[in-house]
């Protein structure tokens, strides 16, 4: 403790005087950091750069055959040859069935993610809203092979005896369509998986847009009198649209370049027709399929990299649209006003239609009355459609999960003749009496362990990055164009569809720069992946920390840096940390990056990988399609390869789960320690 | 007395109405009113304003030829409507404005005799001498040793004992040491409102400062933590020169020695708080005083 030998201390005993050569040390310091800092920042712009530049490259030999470019989008014959001379490369299927499985998943997922999101911000309290909200948001971080598995296990009995059902066929007669038999895999069990994927994206971003609506404007309509509704209608939704129809462009940009579900599911047959219970096929389901024919520098690979270049070009448009939709070009604003109208009159049908041609009327009091009775009505049935929406979504996800992971578990502890014990030992282990070392029966445990030491690489790759790109555009980077880009660029990537990362991986680092495929070339595909997801939630968290803090710390005459790093960083950190493990487990489930780059079969020698290249690793996603797809060995005459698919999608799941409660444990713990107790 | 009524009327930017004002002071002096800025001697000023303009961005002028004397060991109260430019002609004497937007400037502002503005001048050294205390307490999310102990780390003082004593003093300067008990490691946010704005300014005291400027430092606290303030800084202009911006007339008049009256980023006048108060010399200065706009 302090002495109390103060009666004598005055102000002025102790002079705060900094020598100028330690102030000029440290504003050179300030200097240098944000040198640094924009240094590192600019490598997003090269990634995007790099990553469209070497599409072209790669797709380059075909751009010498305009006609077999025109074919790709034209014909709908794909019987690659060693030359474009005598090939057929027409994708017409491929990129009909991108739509034929994006639009319905997009149709879907509005209705739930929109749905979802008026009636967790408008019909439940916040306290339990926020209790939902983990729920709908975990569902985000399942991996897409899993949701192929599912879909791939369940939807298929599911369709068929919902769709046999004779009211259901009769319906569908009616309006022109015969059901016949519903063939395995089909457009619409696949739409429903990517709805399951990109419902969260649109809601969580709506849900944050609706929650951002000013209390004043909402306060001032319930003080008019307006139902839940109706403050929907006439003050949240004019003032969120724009981020609701950005959120769901972005969903749909998401849709249509996913790869592993609509590669296990649709069964990549070339089917051109407008019909959603049939096989079929999408630009990424063809890009990973033929994958494995194409050698190197053949025409197939350039036609292959050519449709990826396609596919990047649309996402890259709906990103644009989405972008345009949110700008703040007056024109552009009239525009999307215009074209959202119909939208401002959806609700109006129930009830308000007749409030508004009542208004036209002189009313007497009993007509007020019953037309405020009409409008609670409509209020209800409103509230109670959304409410079902809500639950029809968490019942979907949490029963075919559920039921997947049960069904998991039975593998493990359904009584048999061996033990649970026998059984998951030979699960993670293998069966070392067997010799099937090929197919099914190798043991799990080189997979967790590669994936573990894949997404720990990719993570130390990208972490640094993806904070420090983050702490840049947050706090230093300087309005200006260098800004602009680099905030794009984060946008952009974050949009490349994951097979187009992994075209790029392989074309820049396997055969680039001859790295082969390995655990290197894998895990920098990863972090392509991550980076876009980290650096925003490194500024999300940034920006929930309130800056008064750097201003009192800079007005005691600290350097911007000095004021951050102590005074803004520290209490950030919980969040950043959270986004961290969240990430982590967003690219722990990756699959399609890792296709051409980093994942085999084939066990490894060592647990852990002992090569960076040329030593490509096992990966428990990549288990699991593997396993689904190309497992054909019976053992006793039961086919095992499903089998094992679903114990590895277990272990996968549980991977994933730590993480995420690892992220919120993590960050429970880190917020006692650097305690922000303060009003955010 | 009688009073010179003069309308100033609807004007757009601070460089316009200083226009209008320049006239009106004019006529004003050539019917013998004394209506010129306090002087100072050298000796007695501590910062001087000369001519100073400062804009943000690429607008027009927010503040327009600032000119006048800042007197030592004085509480100098800016006081005028909302968005008049008190807060940026305070944040301009440290050099935060900057930290916020990007700026431009015209004029001088000296301290010492050395112009605040000049590339040569190194800002933290500059916040060093002139220390700030904000509208709302915000200590850092810290235990109260830590607070004040950030600023004379920061600037290199290293030892304990050293930091010990300057926590101690500076507590002791605002009277919040027997308070406390020692409890020094408390967290800052266990602190009552009117304890974390007094831990704020003994924060600020910690550096050394010549000079205090305070944003309204008593607008988000209650009556007596207001009152304990105000007693604070009557006690503070002893060894430091205070700056505040207030919203609140009463304060104004109590604590101030000077007082700054501004509109539309012009600096209307100036003089000892009580002619101010009593009789002052524009209509729009007694118009605000007396509570018919603001």
């Amino acid at each position: 403790m302090i002495q109390t030998e103060v009666d004598n201390l005055k102000v002025n005993d102790f002079i705060v005087n900094p020598a100028t050569s330690q102030l000029q040390k440290r504003e050179n310091f300030y200097k240098l950091i944000i040198l640094v800092l924009q240094i590192i920042s600019v490598s997003t712009i090269i990634i995007l750069v790099a990553v469209i530049s070497i599409m072209v490259w790669f797709g380059s030999p075909m751009f010498a055959y305009p006609d077999r470019l025109l074919q790709m989008v034209t014909e709908n014959k794909w019987f690659p040859e060693d030359h474009f001379e005598d090939g057929e490369y027409g994708a017409l299927a491929a990129i009909a069935g991108t739509f034929m499985v994006g639009i319905p998943a997009l149709i879907l997922s509005i209705i739930w993610g929109v749905g979802l999101a008026i009636f967790l911000s408008e019909y439940t309290r916040e306290s339990i809203a926020r209790k939902i909200q983990p729920a709908v948001e975990f569902v985000a971080s399942v991996p897409s092979v899993i949701f192929g598995m599912i879909a791939f296990t369940y939807f298929f009995s599911w369709f068929s005896e919902f769709f046999t059902q004779e009211w259901i066929r009769g319906i569908m007669l009616f309006f022109g369509y015969k059901v016949e038999v519903i063939p395995k895999g089909t457009y619409l069990a696949a739409a429903v998986a990517l709805a399951f994927m990109t419902t969260p994206i649109i809601a969580s971003i709506s849900l944050d847009a609706m929650r951002s609506t000013p209390l004043m404007l909402r306060n001032s309509a319930k003080a008019f009198g307006a139902t839940k509704w109706e403050i929907f209608k006439t003050v949240v939704y004019p003032h969120s649209k724009k981020t609701i129809f950005a959120s769901i462009l972005l969903g749909f940009g998401r849709a249509i370049g996913e790869t592993m579900v609509v590669l296990m599911v649709l069964g990549n047959a070339p089917v051109l027709k407008l019909d959603l219970l049939v096989n079929g096929m999408t630009m990424t389901s063809v890009i990973s399929g033929y994958w494995g024919e194409a050698s190197e520098g053949s025409s197939l690979q350039a036609a292959l990299f050519v449709l990826g270049l396609l596919l990047l070009s649309i996402t890259a448009i709906v990103v644009y649209l989405a972008s345009l939709i949110t700008s703040e070009n007056k024109a552009v604003f009239r525009f999307v006003d215009v074209l959202l109208k119909p939208f401002n009159y959806i609700g109006d049908g129930l009830g308000s239609m007749a409030q508004r041609f009542m208004q036209e009327l002189e009313l007497t009091e009993m007509q007020i009355a019953k037309m405020s009775k009409r409008r609670k009505l409509a209020n209800i049935i409103i509230g109670v459609l959304l409410g079902t929406i809500l639950l029809s979504f968490i019942l979907a996800v949490y029963v075919s999960i559920g039921r997947f992971l049960i069904s998991g578990m039975d593998y493990f502890f359904a009584p048999g003749e061996t033990s649970s014990m026998y059984r998951i030992n030979v699960t993670l282990r293998g069966d070392p009496k067997n010799t099937f070392v090929r197919l099914g029966l190798i043991g799990l445990f080189t997979a967790i362990t590669g994936t573990i030491s894949i997404v720990t690489m990719s993570a130390a790759i990208s972490f640094p990055v993806a904070t420090i790109t983050g702490i840049y555009l947050s706090e230093f980077a300087p309005e200006g164009r260098l800004t602009i880009w680099i905030r794009q660029s984060i946008i952009n990537i974050n949009a490349i569809p994951s097979i187009v990362v992994g075209l790029f991986v392989y074309a820049l680092f396997s055969v680039g720069l001859n790295m082969g495929a390995g655990i290197l070339p894998g895990s920098i595909a990863l972090s392509i992946m991550m980076i876009p997801i980290i650096t925003t939630n490194t500024i999300e968290a940034l920006n929930n920390i309130p800056s008064h803090h750097m201003s009192s710390a800079i007005a005691l005459g600290a350097t911007r840096w000095e004021a951050f790093w102590k005074h803004k960083f520290p209490y950030a950190l919980p969040n950043i940390f959270t986004g961290y493990l969240l990430g982590s487990a967003r690219v722990s489930g990756e699959t399609a990056p890792l296709l051409f780059t980093a994942a085999t079969f084939t066990p490894p020698a060592t647990p852990i990988p002992t090569n960076l290249t040329h030593q490509a690793i096992r990966v428990l996603p990549y288990e699991i399609y593997y396993r689904l797809l190309y497992t054909t060995t019976r053992v006793n005459g039961e086919k095992v390869g499903s089998d094992w698919a679903v114990a590895a999608s277990v272990v996968l799941m549980l991977f994933v789960l730590t993480l995420t409660v690892a992220g919120y444990f993590v960050r429970t713990i880190i917020r006692r320690r650097y305690a922000y107790n303060g009003e955010i | 007395m009688s009073k010179q009524k003069t309308e100033i009327k609807e004007f757009n930017t601070p460089e316009e109405f200083y226009r209008k004002y320049l006239k009106i002071r004019e006529e004003h002096r050539s019917k013998g009113f004394e209506n010129q800025f306090p002087n100072f001697s050298d000796k007695e000023t501590e910062v001087e304003f000369r001519n100073f303009h400062i804009a943000y961005e690429e607008k027009p002028w927010t503040l327009y030829n600032i000119d006048l004397k800042i007197p030592k060991n004085k509480i100098v109260a800016i006081i005028g409507p909302s968005g008049c430019g008190k807060s940026t002609l305070l944040r301009s004497i440290n050099r935060m404005n900057e930290e916020m937007a990007k700026i431009r400037t015209q004029g001088e502002i000296l301290i010492e005799g050395e112009n605040i503005y000049s590339p040569k001048v190194n800002k933290m050294r500059l916040r060093t001498q002139v220390g700030m205390v904000f509208q709302k307490p915000q200590p850092f999310p810290r235990s109260i040793y830590e607070n004040i102990a950030f600023g004379p780390k920061l600037h290199g003082i290293k030892k304990k004992e050293q930091l010990d004593r300057i926590v101690e003093s500076s507590l002791q300067s605002v009277g919040l040491f027997e308070e406390i008990e020692g409890r020094l490691d408390d967290h800052a946010y266990g602190l009552s409102g009117g304890q974390q704005q007094r831990l704020c300014i003994a924060r600020t005291i910690a550096v050394r400062p010549q000079i205090i400027l305070a944003d309204e430092p008593a607008s988000a606290l209650d009556p007596k933590s207001t009152y304990q303030i105000e007693d604070l800084l009557l006690k503070l202009k002893e060894d430091f020169t205070v700056v505040i911006v207030t919203h609140n007339m009463q304060q104004a008049a109590r604590i101030s020695d000077y007082s700054i009256f501004m509109y539309n980023g012009v600096v209307v006048e100036y003089d000892k708080t009580e002619n101010i108060f009593e009789k002052p010399v524009y209509e729009l200065t007694e118009n605000y005083i007396s509570g018919r706009f603001g």
